[in-house]
């Protein structure tokens, strides 16, 4: 799934940018709300617990562990190599995001496994994924 | 006034197939239409609301309400603008609050797609999608992240998930208007043979892709008694809407629930529980969907739904009859207007006139979207007030 074309990565948006290009520079961004201190994914103007529009963004640890699975053998595009894996994962620090499992064979992932975020190339720019926590 | 002092009086559907390719959106849109109200005893000038989805080419996009205007040759009293504004539960109790607010006379809801030309490639997200298309999630997948943790979390099996689609495309193998008519009888085992989409998902499990229209007009109960046709009552209703579809991971614990406080509503507005109701159309975008539904309704208790569908309680003769018409799974899908098709199909099991009609019913239930969608509408209908 690696030669995913970038031309079907969207436009940043000015609420976004900092977020696309932090991934760029390896690191994940998310919010977090300077009322209530919670965190949150997909970005949003305002805090989605409190409504505060007081927030930041701040560097996630990307730890954290499986909460759902789908191996993938039908791609929705060529650019996608089936088989892979989807996921939602759970980070420590309090928030969810749809992503990418890799670097191992997908059909050895299950639920509550320990991850970590790693960044793949897109053309020219990076996205998150999470591989295994667990030493190989 | 309330819910109950609204009437649906007509209903059409057109020919559903996986391509209908001498037609068009806006053509489809138009029979549903003319056919509702004719079914209704009522006449084009009669209506003046319109709900009904014009995905083009034509027409102002996403401001259908002022295109239909034009096109129907007189002004409309309500309009309502936007796909699933304009479809199925939400759409008719929308118009049914307009009319029972005293807004318009006689509404329809409805439309019609051809134009999800898209091949052999799986339905995407229908947007550019900035956090959920790099990942390579389309529609499917995003319903088999909610379906693997139910099986994670309860034990909810292949074999179970391959019941429920053998099951209701079973009826949809004998309901000549459905596209897989004559496909079939499946068993479990000829879902699980059949390839794997996205686990847990086989294609069997997954819903059809295909082109038709669909439409329901509704008036005051009152206006109803004097038109020739028999009218069907709306009890109760409700809607549960969390995020912008498909932008959001479907977590269990989040969504997949979705729909409980809609069910909720519903059955305490139309002051009956799920045990009372003779046919359930339930949206099975996938067959999970039907067994996390059976869970909300309580015909079983949480993580119970996998062991409940079986054709003795979901079959046609069962307890619980679900989808007699072969669902999404068989009879078709068309992109929106399949949830107005989950109504029609129950105004037709009460009239007494579905394809696969079950014995007696008085009350039915009609249910859209799922858990990876993010809004979930339901109603509650019956042939007494």
């Amino acid at each position: 799934m690696t030669t995913y074309d970038p031309a079907m990565l969207p436009a940043p948006t000015e609420l976004t940018a900092p977020w696309w290009s932090a991934c760029d520079g390896q690191r994940l961004l998310v919010q977090e709300c300077g009322a209530c201190g919670q965190r949150w994914f997909t970005p949003e103007a305002i805090c989605i617990h409190c409504t505060s529009p007081v927030w930041a963004w701040v560097e996630s640890p990307g730890a954290g562990h499986v909460y759902s699975l789908t191996v993938v053998q039908r791609a929705p595009r060529p650019e996608f190599e089936a088989p892979y894996v989807i996921a939602v994962v759970e980070l420590d620090d309090g928030w969810s995001m749809l992503t990418n499992l890799v670097g191992r064979d997908p059909g050895k992932w299950q639920n509550g496994d320990r991850v970590q975020v790693t960044f793949r190339p897109v053309g020219a720019r990076r996205v998150p994924a999470f591989e295994s926590a667990v030493a190989a | 006034m309330s819910l109950r002092d609204v009437a649906i009086v007509g209903v059409y559907a057109t020919k559903q197939a996986k391509q209908l390719p001498d037609r068009t959106s806006l053509d489809l849109a138009l029979e549903a239409i003319h056919g509702a109200v004719g079914d209704a005893g009522l006449a084009i000038d009669d209506v003046d609301g319109i709900a009904v989805e014009w995905p083009g080419p034509g027409g102002l996009q996403r401001h259908d309400g002022a295109s239909w205007a034009r096109v129907l040759g007189h002004p409309m009293a309500w309009t309502s603008d936007g796909l699933f504004d304009n479809s199925g539960p939400r759409g008719v109790l929308k118009a049914a609050a307009a009319i029972s607010a005293g807004l318009c006379s006689v509404a329809v809801v409805g439309g019609g797609q051809v134009a999800r030309r898209v091949g052999s490639e799986p339905i995407g997200s229908g947007d550019v999608l900035e956090f959920t298309d790099y990942v390579g999630a389309y529609v499917m997948t995003q319903f088999a992240l909610a379906a693997q943790r139910h099986m994670h979390e309860f034990g909810t099996t292949p074999e179970q998930l391959a019941t429920v689609s053998a099951t209701i495309r079973n009826h949809g193998s004998i309901n000549p208007e459905a596209v897989m008519y004559g496909r079939g009888p499946y068993t479990a085992d000829d879902v699980l043979a059949s390839r794997v989409i996205s686990t847990p998902l086989h294609l069997l499990d997954c819903c059809l892709v295909a082109e038709g229209g669909a439409a329901i007009v509704l008036t005051s109960a009152e206006r109803a008694t004097d038109l020739d046709c028999k009218p069907v009552y709306l009890l109760g209703g409700g809607m549960d809407v969390t995020d912008p579809h498909y932008t959001q991971p479907p977590r269990l614990d989040r969504t997949g629930w979705l729909g409980q406080p809609a069910i909720d509503r519903a059955f305490r507005l139309a002051g009956c529980t799920a045990a009372e109701i003779d046919a359930f159309m339930l949206y099975d975008a996938t067959s999970f969907e039907v067994i996390r539904q059976v869970e909300m309704l309580g015909l079983c208790g949480k993580g119970e739904g996998g062991a409940y569908c079986t054709p003795a309680n979901i079959g046609l003769g069962g307890a619980t009859p679900v989808n007699p018409d072969g669902g999404l799974l068989s009879y078709t899908w068309l992109g929106a207007q399949q949830m107005t098709l989950k109504v029609i199909e129950a105004v037709r099991q009460l009239r007494g006139t579905a394809v696969n009609q079950i014995p007696d019913v008085n009350l039915a239930l009609a249910t859209s979207s799922a858990s990876a969608t993010h809004h979930y509408e339901c109603v509650v209908l019956g042939n007494d007030r």
